[in-house]
């Protein structure tokens, strides 16, 4: 249910696509996610991409989190 | 790894957990939930609790779908297993959850039942277009996140025309495990006291963080829906601190950079095409709960294994030295159970809460066993 | 295709047959054709049934494995690689030089020949470099779907390096735990390849002799406590046989823990513990904290040894637990395996 790793989508062929998850390699599927492109990263479950994972949203918490770490 | 590393930057998480000091109030205590078996195992593995200070006590809630099985549908499964020409194809999780007579899945396989272990929902409709004359019964586990991928491999079945694949359908819903602890006798009697609740955060990729908008209003509950590194745990620690301070009860996304407020919409759409809601669920600790499992809709009815099989549930009562129940309702922690690490170990376990890598129990055991005095 | 007199065996498209394990011509026609000629030592070639060598004066060691890996291919090696190292490893770790090995064969009917040949070849080049011999085996073969392909038996012998007795009990408060590279090496290049888990994966199996290795080490640190080799089990399993045999506790150091960083990745996608994962060309070794450099310089200076590391501490704990102590500052303990690990999605 949980256990799920960031992935970078390599290739796309219809629904599925070769994925990079730190230097291994895996064919996933892509099918809930609309318009995958090479080159996004998404969350991968069990062989299949739940969703995007937006890299702004990512920088904003952890700049959040910069600021409490400058803070203190 | 990228997405990964930068949440477990040491000298970040020491600033969080200093923040996380100076805001709570001394004068009180702060029960958070944790919800999810991923949060408890990162919780454990990265030693949050030590992070935390005295007065912040962190819960772990029935988030696992392995330990939140009733014993009768591990029957179930196995009953399947042993069917004839049936290739049973399941995640390793369930691999050695006890049934009945402390039989596993395992030990089906040992006794000559085809069970095969898959990382993927894909892989078991591999198995089926491969070997058209077995019977591939997938055995369906899990919440939210995990649903979406039968749900795929439901159509994908469907399209290609497969006959012989099957699933057997255990996917239950998380607002209602919410519901249920709340429900509970320990509940009721006033040992769980839940202040805030760290969300499920793959589930909520799916459903958006507005889904659990009803569940939390109803119980007055400050939610946080958290990432799984353990700067994502603290940062979302913080900001339940910070909305029970204020006393506010809404429900807040900490891992902004996978939820939106709505969802997968795509995901969903297919997950009401291929799931209709069951009418009640047995769960282990709670008993029936309403509206809080999923199973194929009537035009799938071909791919249900319990129809096509036949094989029904029977309710098998839990062992009553057993304190999964207590556990999994947070009105207990392991060491409180008699049973833990006398009788019930992971080699041996007794319950589902030390069976699953994510059982509180089997958690504690590998990660926090030493603060209470035990022996190896 | 069956043996007949006169006819050589088709080690193109033949295939193991019940009658190759029935003793008689067919048999001698396999050791003949196959072993022999591949294993080629002075003890087979008397085609006797025992090998006769004169004992050197001093302490043998004698160690015994089955290997019944699947796939039998793999990146990185295979069964014989395997059945050879994997003896020759447990033969050193007692401080130990192997000198001979015997090989006992399962065979499953319908194996082809060609595999087996690769196989046997594999021994050989494995058992050469090594400079051990291969001196005397036995075949047998099981009917279709007993077996997994072949099963190997290995059984070494080695004469005991005089004044160095290091042994699983030995470990003392105070000692360092080295390890002599990356773990989980092995056993992540063998899941690449299982149907239904596999991924791709430039990691392949570390499967290496590792005596002269620990030549090396005794060498320069005489005392050495305890040396392990971690397979089935992985780093956890040795180090918790350790601290129990000795009656003792460990604290580790989380992030001086070698770890290939695909290795790392695939145990987060499959929800694995690197530590609990089979290695087969690794050591950990305990030794006296002073002598810790010099064995690290050592190390480092083999290829095989390139990622030594010293890892933790051995410390007095009447509870005998390995503890690691993460990046965060908490500590964990690092328990024994239990049972398989298995992929999971929670």
């Amino acid at each position: 249910m949980c256990l799920a790793v960031p992935a970078c989508i390599v290739s796309v062929t219809n629904d599925e696509a070769v994925l990079d998850i730190a230097g291994i390699r895996r064919t996933g599927s892509v099918a809930l996610i609309d318009n995958p492109q090479s080159g996004e990263w998404v969350v991968l479950h069990s062989g299949i991409a739940l969703t995007r994972i937006d890299p702004h949203a990512a920088d904003t918490m952890l700049s959040k989190l910069r600021m409490l770490g400058e803070a203190a | 790894m990228k997405f990964a590393h930068e949440y477990r930057d040491k000298s970040l998480a020491w600033a969080v957990a200093e923040a996380i000091g100076w805001r709570v109030d001394p004068a009180r205590d702060y029960t958070l939930m944790e919800f999810c078996g991923g949060h408890t195992h990162a919780i454990c593995r990265y030693g949050i609790i030590d992070l935390l200070p005295e007065n912040v006590r962190l819960v772990h809630g029935p988030g696992c779908p392995v330990c939140v099985l009733p014993i009768g549908r591990i029957d179930q499964v196995i009953a399947l297993a042993m069917q004839p020409n049936v290739t049973l194809a399941t995640f390793g999780d369930m691999m050695r959850v006890p049934g009945s007579d402390r039989k596993t899945l395992l030990s089906a396989k040992a006794t000559g039942a085809d069970v095969r272990i898959i990382y993927s929902v894909l892989d078991a409709l591999a198995l089926a277009r491969k070997t058209p004359d077995r019977r591939v019964i997938f055995f369906a586990i899990g919440f939210e996140s995990t649903a979406p991928a039968t749900a795929l491999a439901v159509q994908m079945a469907a399209r290609e025309g497969l006959r012989n694949f099957f699933v057997f359908c255990t996917h239950v819903t998380t607002p209602a495990a919410i519901d249920g602890i709340f429900a509970s006798d320990a509940a009721r009697s006033g040992q769980v006291k839940v202040d805030g609740v760290i969300g499920p955060g793959h589930v909520a990729t799916i459903t958006g963080s507005g889904y659990y908008k009803d569940v939390a209003a109803r119980h007055h509950l400050p939610m946080v829906v958290s990432g799984f590194e353990p700067l994502d745990l603290l940062q979302s620690v913080l900001m339940l601190i910070d909305q029970i301070n204020d006393g506010r009860a809404v429900v807040e996304t900490q891992y902004a950079r996978a939820v939106t407020s709505g969802g997968n919409a795509r995901a969903q759409a297919m997950m009401r095409d291929v799931f209709v809601a069951r009418e009640s669920f047995d769960w282990r600790g709670f008993g029936e709960l309403p509206g809080s499992a999923l199973r194929l809709a009537p035009a799938y009815a071909r791919y249900d294994a319990e129809l096509v099989f036949d094989i029904t549930y029977h309710r098998v009562a839990d062992n009553p030295a057993c304190s999964c129940i207590e556990i999994l309702s947070g009105a207990k922690q392991p060491l409180d159970c008699r049973l833990f690490g006398k009788g019930c170990t992971p080699e041996n376990p007794i319950g589902a809460c030390m069976v699953s890598p994510e059982g509180t129990c089997s958690a504690y055991w590998q990660h926090a066993r030493h603060h209470a005095g035990e022996t190896a | 295709m069956t043996a007949r007199r006169g006819r050589k065996l088709d080690f193109e498209h033949g295939v193991v047959e019940l009658i190759h394990g029935g003793g008689g011509r067919a048999t001698t026609q396999l050791i003949e054709e196959l072993f022999l000629p591949a294993f080629h030592n002075e003890h087979l070639a008397t085609r006797n049934d025992q090998a006769v060598m004169r004992m050197p004066a001093g302490e043998m060691a004698l160690s015994t494995d089955s290997f019944v890996v699947s796939p039998l291919f793999f990146p990185g090696g295979d069964i014989g690689a395997m059945a050879v190292h994997g003896t020759l490893n447990d033969v050193a770790m007692s401080g130990a030089m192997p000198l001979y090995l015997s090989a006992a064969f399962i065979l499953e009917e319908g194996l082809p020949l060609r595999d087996l040949r690769r196989i046997v070849q594999s021994m050989a080049d494995a058992a050469q470099d090594a400079g051990v011999r291969i001196v005397t085996g036995d075949t047998k073969v099981v009917e279709h779907g007993k077996g997994d392909g072949v099963f190997i038996t290995t059984t070494g012998i080695g004469l005991r390096i005089p004044g160095i007795a290091p042994s699983v009990e030995k470990a003392q408060p105070g000692d360092a735990v080295i390890v002599s590279g990356t773990l989980g090496d092995h056993g992540i290049a063998i899941l690449s390849q299982r149907e239904g888990i596999g991924f791709e994966t430039d990691v392949i199996s570390d499967c290496a002799a590792l005596h002269h290795m620990v030549a090396s080490l005794i060498e320069t640190c005489p005392t050495v406590r305890v040396m392990r080799d971690p397979t089935r089990g992985g780093l956890a399993s040795a180090l918790n046989e350790i601290a129990e045999a000795s009656g003792v506790g460990m604290i580790l150091n989380e992030s001086a823990i070698p770890l290939d960083p695909q290795v790392e990745a695939a145990c987060e996608l499959l929800g694995l513990d690197p530590l609990h994962i089979a290695n087969e060309g690794k050591l950990v070794a305990i030794v006296p904290f002073e002598c810790a450099d010099d064995v690290l310089g050592v190390l480092h200076a083999d290829p095989l040894g390139r990622r030594a590391a010293l890892i933790g501490r051995v410390v007095e704990d009447p509870r005998h637990f390995v503890q690691i102590q993460g990046d965060f500052g908490g500590t964990r303990v690092l328990d024994w395996l239990a049972g398989e690990q298995l992929p999971r999605i929670c």
